[in-house]
């Protein structure tokens, strides 16, 4: 239920708080449904013996496969295998990668510096780039202007990521051979102008998915009681299109960075695929096709409880940020 | 109950309009005059119709062999022979977007209609239950949502054999969630809108409310999204054949057909990489413009223009 909210108060307050811990209840209910729903996945696809050779490869001899069994508990119950599961989860452990020998939590630790820099500078630079143009599109509502934005984010919020990151490599690194195709591999971030064509295409989706939102975040705020007084106070058309509705356009961008975690995250897979860019998206398919089902489930766990936590920043952000709106 | 009777019950200065749904014309009607109105609505039906004859009448026409494969005729360029050239196996580019136009139409429309008819039963089970179970069943759709669909779907394909049967399924599994949750809230929505509590106030049963009030009004979300999730469908099957999780060779698809591209890029066969992913694009475009005039169309709210 949606109450106005009349100014700061006790009350308000205590129903502030009562809402966030309805909403943390609520996150960690659904992350404990994702920690079951991933062990349960991994059950329905290998389990036991068949989970021992799929991680012992082919030459494995019946002896090590028992040995194996017995070592990881896969001859246990199913509800004590899951307690296991989640008692590691909660220690920190995601598991260990036995195809690569190494533990996923030092895996991830090395490839999300990696995820950090290209999906924080495509959002970043994607935020930059739509609420400017969100609100010139708000304020020139009809023109051809605003017609034209609107095309052009919607074809880009129709193609595949993958082909945009295709085109840029066909445009930019074959036809006019500025940028490299590839980005740079290892630790060290190399060349940087090797970043410039996986960010660009992480930036160009982002902004697409934000675009529109920007736009109709801006129009409703144009159409509030509080600009049609600070026009009346003899605010001019810059104040009340930079102070006022920049405003609650940036508040609106917290709500939907927390809730667009999921996109990115698909995005980050396909771009880094592309662009054979090493990071936790590249991992994951890697793990995919070479069957390394620990490495996949540690990064679904994460990515699932990285996706809750955003949604439970953006619902608290948003009551916190806008104060007309408390949850009761 | 007649129109008179309504107003004697309520009152005179009661407008039955405003209690009643709001009727219209016909459909077909509608339609016509949606598409002719808006310029979107027409270029989206254009769009749907050109891919779905493209794809299905289009081979019978232009004829290609799409079993065989001939490196003697691999990677040519455009010609009057081959319109679009040929890819490293020597299948004609044209005739493979047609092939492939086949499996994605198949595979979207088939996803469509399987995740909406069970997340609307989901979605209004859980409405009109409520209680512990609607908690539960809700839950269950936060928590698969939870984890980005992508990932769910690449670990399922990694398990199955991929065919046209397989793919539906793991697609399914994850397109489900977003009917199931747009169709409860909907359902609860139409519950308290006052031409239903008026009924409820003459004393109408739950299954006749349902029936008469809640499945009308609903069925325009649930068409509309139905209308999304082929877009949402297309896009994600692309990433998955892209990906090599995709229908095996020789079978077609366009996503595969860009994995394909991406290996022969440097090679400059630019005409590996266009057509295909302008082929991804405008079917995706097509169902999201009809999706949106659709809804112009069946969301009684946003009649009143």
């Amino acid at each position: 239920m949606l109450r106005r909210y009349a100014g700061p108060s006790h009350a308000g307050e205590r129903l502030m708080l009562a809402y966030v811990s309805r909403r943390l209840y609520h996150a960690i209910i659904v992350v404990l449904g994702i920690t079951l729903v991933t062990f349960l996945l991994q059950h329905a696809i290998a389990s036991g013996t068949t989970l021992a050779r799929a991680m012992l490869g082919p030459r494995a001899n019946s002896l090590s496969i028992d040995a194996f069994v017995r070592q990881y508990g896969l001859n246990q119950s199913l509800p004590d295998q899951y307690w296991k599961f989640l008692w590691q989860l909660a220690h920190g452990n995601l598991g260990y990668s036995y195809k690569l020998h190494r533990s996923v939590d030092s895996i991830l630790a090395r490839d999300l510096p990696h995820d950090l820099l290209l999906v924080g500078v495509g959002l970043v630079v994607a935020i930059a780039i739509a609420i400017p143009l969100g609100i010139t599109q708000a304020y020139r509502r009809g023109t051809l202007f605003d017609h034209g934005a609107t095309a052009v984010s919607f074809f880009l919020y129709s193609m595949p990521s993958f082909w945009l990151g295709l085109l840029l490599i066909q445009l930019l690194a074959v036809n006019w051979s500025i940028f490299p195709a590839e980005a740079p591999q290892g630790t060290s971030l190399g060349d940087p102008r090797a970043l410039v064509l996986p960010i660009a295409t992480m930036t160009l989706v982002t902004y697409a998915l934000f675009s529109r939102y920007m736009r109709s975040s801006a129009i409703d705020t144009l159409a509030c009681d509080f600009i049609r007084t600070a026009r009346a106070k003899g605010a001019s058309n810059l104040r009340v299109l930079l102070w006022h509705t920049l405003r609650n356009s940036l508040a609106a961008v917290v709500t939907l960075v927390g809730l667009s975690l999921p996109a990115l995250f698909t995005w980050g897979v396909v771009v880094e695929y592309v662009f054979n860019y090493p990071g936790t998206g590249l991992t994951f398919y890697n793990a995919a096709v070479t069957d390394d089902y620990p490495l996949e489930l540690g990064i679904i766990v994460l990515v699932g409880v990285a996706v809750v936590v955003g949604n439970l920043m953006a619902d608290i952000g948003y009551a916190v940020l806008d104060p007309r709106i408390r949850y009761d | 109950m007649t129109d008179a009777a309504v107003s004697k019950v309520l009152g005179g200065d009661v407008v039955v309009a405003d209690l009643l749904p709001p009727s219209g014309g016909g459909l077909v009607r509608r339609i016509a005059a949606e598409v002719r109105a808006d310029k979107s609505a027409l270029i989206g039906l254009t769009l749907v119709v050109f891919v779905l004859l493209f794809s299905f009448v289009g081979p019978l026409v232009y004829r290609t062999d799409q079993v065989h494969t001939n490196v003697v005729i691999a990677n040519l360029a455009p010609s009057s022979q081959h319109l679009l050239g040929t890819d490293d196996l020597g299948y004609d580019i044209v005739g493979r977007l047609m092939a492939g136009g086949q499996s994605t139409m198949e595979i979207a429309l088939a996803v469509a209609l399987l995740a909406t008819t069970v997340g609307a039963i989901w979605g209004s089970l859980a409405a009109l239950t409520g209680g512990a179970l609607d908690s539960v069943m809700m839950r269950a759709v936060d928590v698969l949502l939870g984890i980005p669909g992508l990932f769910i779907v690449i670990f399922l394909a990694t398990a199955v054999k991929p065919d046209v049967w397989t793919l539906i399924g793991v697609i399914a599994v994850i397109s489900w969630l977003v009917p199931a949750r747009l169709v409860r809230g909907e359902s609860l929505a139409i519950r308290t809108l006052s031409f239903v509590e008026a009924s409820r106030g003459f004393g109408a049963r739950k299954d006749w409310m349902l029936r008469r009030h809640i499945v009308p009004n609903a069925i325009g979300v649930i068409v509309v999204n139905a209308t999304f999730q082929v877009a949402t469908a297309v896009l994600l099957l692309a990433y998955l054949s892209f990906l090599g999780f995709g229908l095996p060779p020789p079978t077609a698809s366009w996503g595969g057909m860009l994995s394909t591209g991406l290996n022969n890029m440097f090679n400059g066969y630019w005409w590996e990489i266009y057509p295909a992913g302008i082929m991804v694009v405008i079917t995706v475009i097509g169902f999201n413009l009809l999706g949106d005039a659709l809804r112009n169309i069946l969301d009684p709210r946003l009649q009143e223009r």
